[in-house]
């Protein structure tokens, strides 16, 4: 019995450190996530274009949301992260979906160009060791 | 019954009325001077949180209502009735004055000199009131400016920047917002659900927003035709009351000039009064200048 209400409790408890570990997840985490699957798309090499074409568009349109998420979210300055300060100063890559819209570039070419990838860069690039 | 006056009682009398002008004349050589004016009228607001948090235009009328049900303000407007009736008692005393004549006149203008003196000391009873309870306005509005500062202060300078920050990011994106949804979502029949959802609650936050903006409680003061905050409003609120603080010392100022009027006023009438009782040689003993002269006539006798 004593066995029985113990291992109830340990569920229980796992259950809320759980729940709980859910709560944190915020707008700007949710968003973050959503970035680095862009990027795993944008970099996956197995993805044929139209395919990569159509998982871009998709999460386009999650991203716009997301972003509009974090933009309104009153919550979000009173966490004094870092990542958090790290974000709302990199417009250009934390809301790329809008910042590409508004450069009028494709969501792959903005953020390329964001990251210091620019095509006047790559081409200028030479292959060599690096003493 | 007729009361007879004798030479004695009425030179008895003249002696009387020639001490209380001159004392009435040196007590008016300190007037105003009423450091104990109003007992114990007080009022003493409290900076409350319910003050701090109400709209900006309605603070004043709030302190205003507490004060009007103050003792303060009873003792003030008690002393303004008594300064009124005895304006007009000044008044019928000095229009009475020409009308009369001899010991009547002269005991009229006595009494419009006693008259002329309680209302200096009346007035100067209620710049004294005025002046407490303009200084309690004063540190009411400071104690409620302080509060209302350090509630600004609260907010954390990285949490300012960061807000800062997000306004910022909101305005840039909320510019793009329209192209936005053309682009990626084509049409309205696109947009995801979170689009949709948040469109409608963002239309009816826009509309509390707007009502709240014109809400008659909820609007900036005005000063000199411009909208002011809370900081600046009560700035000016204490600025205003130190000026009142301000003319309490004129006022005082010609209140003193009032008195040495008065007290002057009461000299002279005390040099009338004297020159009558001495008749029409003025009544001086004038010293004999031929006292050694006299003296001769005892030793030749």
């Amino acid at each position: 019995m004593i066995k029985v209400n113990l291992a109830k409790a340990v569920i229980f408890g796992g259950a809320l450190t759980l729940m709980s570990m859910m709560a944190i997840a915020g707008p700007l985490e949710n968003l973050e996530r959503e970035r680095a699957h862009l990027v795993r798309v944008i970099m996956d090499p197995a993805l044929v274009p139209a395919e990569r074409q159509s998982r871009l568009e998709q999460a386009a349109r999650r991203l716009v949301d997301m972003e509009r998420m974090v933009i309104r979210d009153k919550d979000l300055v009173k966490t004094s992260s870092p990542a958090v300060g790290s974000a709302l100063t990199n417009y250009e890559l934390t809301f790329l979906a809008h910042a590409s819209v508004e450069k009028s570039v494709s969501l792959t070419e903005h953020w390329l160009n964001a990251v210091g990838l620019s095509t006047s860069a790559l081409m200028s690039a030479q292959i060599g060791r690096r003493w | 019954m007729t009361k007879i006056s004798t030479p004695e009682l009425l030179t008895k009398c003249n002696l009387h009325r020639t001490m209380l002008v001159g004392g009435l004349a040196l007590a008016l050589l300190s007037v105003p001077n009423s450091g104990h004016a109003g007992g114990n009228a007080d009022w003493s607001p409290q900076a409350s949180e319910r003050l701090v948090r109400l709209p900006s235009t309605y603070i004043q009328r709030s302190v205003d209502r507490d004060f009007a049900g103050s003792n303060l303000a009873a003792a003030i407007d008690g002393l303004a009735k008594q300064i009124i009736a005895k304006e007009q008692s000044i008044r019928d005393l000095m229009a009475a004055v020409p009308m009369s004549e001899g010991k009547v006149r002269t005991e009229l203008q006595h009494q419009v000199l006693v008259e002329k003196r309680a209302l200096v000391q009346l007035m100067g009873e209620r710049i004294e009131l005025q002046r407490r309870a303009t200084k309690t306005r004063i540190s009411l509005y400071t104690s409620l400016l302080s509060r209302v500062v350090s509630q600004a202060d609260l907010v954390m300078p990285k949490e300012a920047v960061l807000s800062q920050a997000q306004d910022n990011a909101r305005k840039r994106l909320d510019r793009i917002a329209t192209k936005v949804d053309t682009t990626i979502f084509g049409n309205q029949a696109r947009q995801s659900k979170y689009a949709q959802e948040s469109s409608k609650y963002e239309m009816a936050i826009d509309k509390l927003a707007q009502k709240i903006k014109n809400h008659p409680m909820n609007r900036l003061p005005i000063v000199d035709g411009e909208k002011v905050d809370r900081k600046i409003y009560l700035r000016r609120l204490i600025q205003d009351q130190e000026t009142e603080f301000a003319f309490y010392t004129q006022q005082e100022e010609l209140l003193g000039y009032m008195g040495k009027l008065v007290a002057l006023d009461a000299m002279a009438l005390n040099e009338k009064i004297e020159q009558a009782d001495a008749g029409p040689g003025g009544g001086a003993v004038k010293p004999p200048t031929n006292v050694v002269v006299g003296a001769i006539k005892l030793f030749l006798n």
